[in-house]
């Protein structure tokens, strides 16, 4: 997935694109995603799946930041960047698309 | 006055009375149907071989006919067709035997798709395990299979593993296996008479190796290996996230896009509850002794 990705800004609301167009099995931890418009196979690593999987539609980004600084007992300002990245690759890999 | 026209006599076309030497009768290979009729006598005992496997007690639905014809003063005297239309032409039936396993192996995966995830991978069974081998041409699945045939293992296929989607039980797909040149030297109690014409390939029956076929579908795989010869090597397992064991099922899935949700969650199920690893091959004997061990070990953590 490309590394050359906008900064999204904590306001948004992302949502994962629904099947058919996106694929996803869950497995240790890891999703395996395939998009179906570009025909691309994702790996996502536990952190990816994690955001991938929180992106449901109902929760901005900074509620998600916030939910997983909870869950991991860590400051939100410290998870804040690599969350939003994280975001936006699977925004420009197409698996999430972000809902107004 | 009143005109009446004749439908128009369908234009004489000249075919040639063929006595057939020999005809397959009704041969399966999953979902493609088929049979096999060859003119000439040398070139049936060759083919017949090559279908011998797929004979089945008949058909249901569309089925495929191959014929060999032959013309004895044409520069390439025998001639494959399929449904009518020209496939190929050669001297001996070792000339049309890749071409005929080729079309077979094509319209296999062409039409069972819609029924079965299908993978690139050999496979084999026993004591109740069933051990797919997926990977990409020149591997190592087919060499692989055959040395664990060989020690004792059914056979289920050397070229597409079929799995339900629904229960995951693996349909056999007992084609030949193509064994390439350079594994010639491994089986050696295997070489095709001398007398029989040099073809690219040996095309060995299971039981050329002391092997069964499974007689019926298969329980889904608890065993994926990923085969991969490397020249000189030390033969290692080496074991694989579940999810890289997933992604690389996914590649090896034939028309993976076509049914991708279904294929996916197939998949996804097999990896969740197998053993995944790489088995990076130095020696067949150590490799077949390494998969031996996975298959004890396997056989041990489920009783």
């Amino acid at each position: 997935m490309s590394e050359n990705v906008s900064p999204l800004d904590p306001s948004v609301v992302l949502a994962r694109r629904p099947a058919p167009v996106v694929e996803w099995v869950e497995i240790e931890g890891e999703a395996v995603a395939w998009n179906a418009e570009d025909g691309a196979l994702h790996r996502l690593d536990p952190i990816a799946t994690l955001v991938f999987q929180l992106c449901d539609g109902t929760a901005t980004l900074g509620r998600t930041v916030a939910d997983l600084a909870d869950a991991f007992a860590q400051p939100a300002h410290q998870l804040e960047g690599d969350v939003l990245g994280c975001a936006g690759r699977l925004l420009d890999g197409g698996l999430l698309e972000v809902r107004s | 006055m009143t005109i009446t026209t004749a439908a128009r006599p369908p234009k004489a076309v000249a075919v040639r009375p063929v006595q057939w030497a020999w005809r397959s009768g009704p041969c399966a290979a999953l979902d493609h149907a088929f049979d096999l009729k060859v003119e000439d006598p040398a070139v049936a005992a060759g083919l017949a071989r090559l279908v011998a496997p797929l004979r089945s007690g008949g058909h249901h639905g569309g089925v495929s006919h191959y014929e060999v014809r032959c013309e004895p003063e044409a520069q390439l005297p025998v001639t494959l067709y399929v449904d009518g239309e020209r496939l190929c032409s050669g001297r001996t039936a070792t000339d049309l035997s890749s071409r005929l396993t080729w079309h077979i192996n094509r319209s296999v995966i062409t039409r069972s798709t819609p029924h079965h995830v299908l993978l690139h991978a050999s496979a084999a069974t026993t004591g109740g395990l069933t051990i797919i081998l997926p990977a990409d041409m020149e591997s190592g699945k087919t060499t692989t299979v055959a040395g664990l045939l060989r020690n004792g293992f059914d056979y289920v296929t050397d070229e597409a593993v079929a799995i339900d989607p629904v229960h995951g039980w693996v349909t056999p797909f007992p084609k030949l296996l193509s064994l390439d040149q350079g594994s010639w030297p491994l089986f050696p109690e295997c070489a095709p008479h001398p007398a029989l014409p040099p073809g690219v390939q040996w095309y060995l029956t299971p039981q050329d190796l002391g092997a069964a076929v499974a007689a019926g579908p298969v329980a889904p795989p608890r065993l994926v290996v990923f085969p991969r010869y490397v020249a000189g090597s030390r033969t290692q397992i080496v074991p694989l996230p579940r999810a890289e064991a997933l992604h690389e099922l996914v590649r090896m899935t034939f028309g993976f896009p076509d049914h991708a949700g279904r294929n996916l969650r197939t998949l996804g199920a097999i990896a969740a509850r197998a053993t995944v690893a790489r088995l990076v091959i130095g020696s067949l004997d150590d490799a077949v002794g390494a998969v031996e061990e996975l298959v004890s070990m396997r056989i041990l953590e489920e009783l």
